[in-house]
């Protein structure tokens, strides 16, 4: 599996169906193998944080939770381009792919290092994903697709990725602008 | 302004006895002598829970500032502080939030301002979508030197922090000290003492070796989900 799509678009909706319908296509024409996570559908917990930490020196790098993301972490770690679909919220991603992004602790060790000249944590696994989200946005608010875009540099300057790309689409954009807008960067991937 | 009233804080942390309930504490304790109390709700409780949310959302229409209150996680809100930020934009219609303000306090344990920016924006973001007043973001890192623990008793470590929080308070009991729309109350104090970033690893390092010796921990660079 090369490519590992998060999805946390409701499903039967048009966005949904679309940017399925496009992605699927173009991974398929280039002969990319994948595989599609809707992460409504998964039962993730909420990590707890720095009052848990097992993953970093009580099991290192494994999560003491058992739920879904046992299945995710191997996927997300093999995958040569992690894909985000979400509905952007505040800028934010939306909760429901926002409880994924919080376990991805065990991917980093507690080791501190530079990175761009930041402080930032090592990287548990030699070679992460790189990353490509895909926002959609009700009302074209310019604030949440500046928050969004920096989000997404943001979380790959985090885990050290190198390549990444975020694009942001309308709520029920049409295919034609949503085509143009997911294949051109998805380009640059693959 | 806000004397004689209360404020409504919601606390962002996934867990309780965290640093951003230490911190609201600290406030609370400035504020006692001002006469004003604060309605503080952890997110780590509400998100779940319709009636404790229902209660948040009754104090944030009842209260004139409502105050953020969290950690940065990943480099945003945590889960559950967004997924309680979208329950509360089901209100934006029933105009309850009218004429209320907004502030928020973000901390990160990364020195940097760059770490705290998103969740900031984000902030703002909401306070602006909901049609909340944003009376500004006042943010600073290295705050797990606080480990939840009351702040009065950490000393002179976190000394910087009592000062940015004491400025805090004093401009939340004078309103008019403060503007709405933009962000432009951001302290920027990032590192309490003057050490250049690039020699953080080796300081920061030496802690994480002496934690890993203490918790016996035997392989930290384990790779339990490769298949390498």
């Amino acid at each position: 599996m090369e490519v590992l799509i998060l999805n946390a678009l409701q499903r039967k909706t048009k966005d949904y169906e679309q940017i399925r319908t496009v992605l699927e296509e173009n991974l398929q024409t280039e002969k990319y193998s994948y595989e599609w996570i809707n992460v409504r559908e998964m039962k993730v917990n909420t990590c707890i944080g720095t009052k848990c930490l097992a993953c970093q020196f009580k099991t290192p790098g494994l999560c003491k939770q058992k739920d879904d993301m046992q299945s995710i972490y191997p996927k997300l770690i093999q995958a040569k381009l992690l894909v985000f679909l979400t509905p952007i919220s505040f800028g934010s991603y939306h909760s429901e792919l926002k409880k994924v992004v919080d376990r991805f602790v065990p991917l980093d060790i507690p080791v501190y290092t530079i990175y761009q000249g930041e402080l930032h944590h090592k990287n548990r696994y030699e070679n992460m994903p790189n990353l490509f989200s895909v926002g959609i946005l009700k009302n074209g608010n310019q604030e949440s697709i500046k928050i969004f875009n920096k989000l997404t540099e943001r979380n790959a300057i985090n885990m050290l990725i190198e390549k990444f790309a975020s694009v942001v689409i309308e709520k029920d954009a049409n295919l034609v602008d949503l085509e143009n807008k997911i294949v051109d960067k998805l380009e640059e991937f693959l | 302004m806000y004397n004689e009233q209360r404020i409504t804080v919601l606390i962002g942390s996934t867990q309780r006895n965290s640093t951003s309930e230490a911190i609201v504490d600290y406030l609370q304790e400035k504020f006692s002598s001002r006469d004003i109390k604060i309605d503080s709700y952890k997110v780590c409780e509400v998100y779940q829970s319709e009636k404790k949310f229902a209660d948040l959302v009754t104090h944030i229409s009842q209260n004139d500032l409502f105050v953020l209150c969290a950690p940065v996680y990943i480099d945003g809100l945590s889960y559950p502080l967004i997924s309680t930020l979208e329950q509360i934009q089901s209100y934006k219609y029933k105009q309850v939030f009218r004429e209320k303000k907004l502030m928020a306090i973000i901390h990160s344990g990364f020195p940097e301002k760059i770490h705290r920016e998103a969740a900031i924006e984000i902030c703002y973001n909401f306070a602006q979508i909901m049609g909340f007043d944003f009376k500004g973001a006042v943010d600073f890192g290295v705050s797990s030197i606080i480990e939840g623990k009351p702040l009065n008793e950490l000393g002179i470590a976190t000394k910087w922090i009592r000062q940015i929080l004491d400025q805090v308070a004093e401009e939340l009991v004078n309103e008019d000290e403060v503007s709405s729309g933009v962000i432009r109350k951001s302290l920027n104090l990032p590192i309490p003492i003057p050490i250049p970033i690039k020699w953080f690893p080796t300081i920061l390092n030496f802690g994480v070796r002496r934690k890993i010796k203490d918790e016996g921990v035997k392989d930290i660079l384990a790779r339990p989900y490769s298949q390498e």
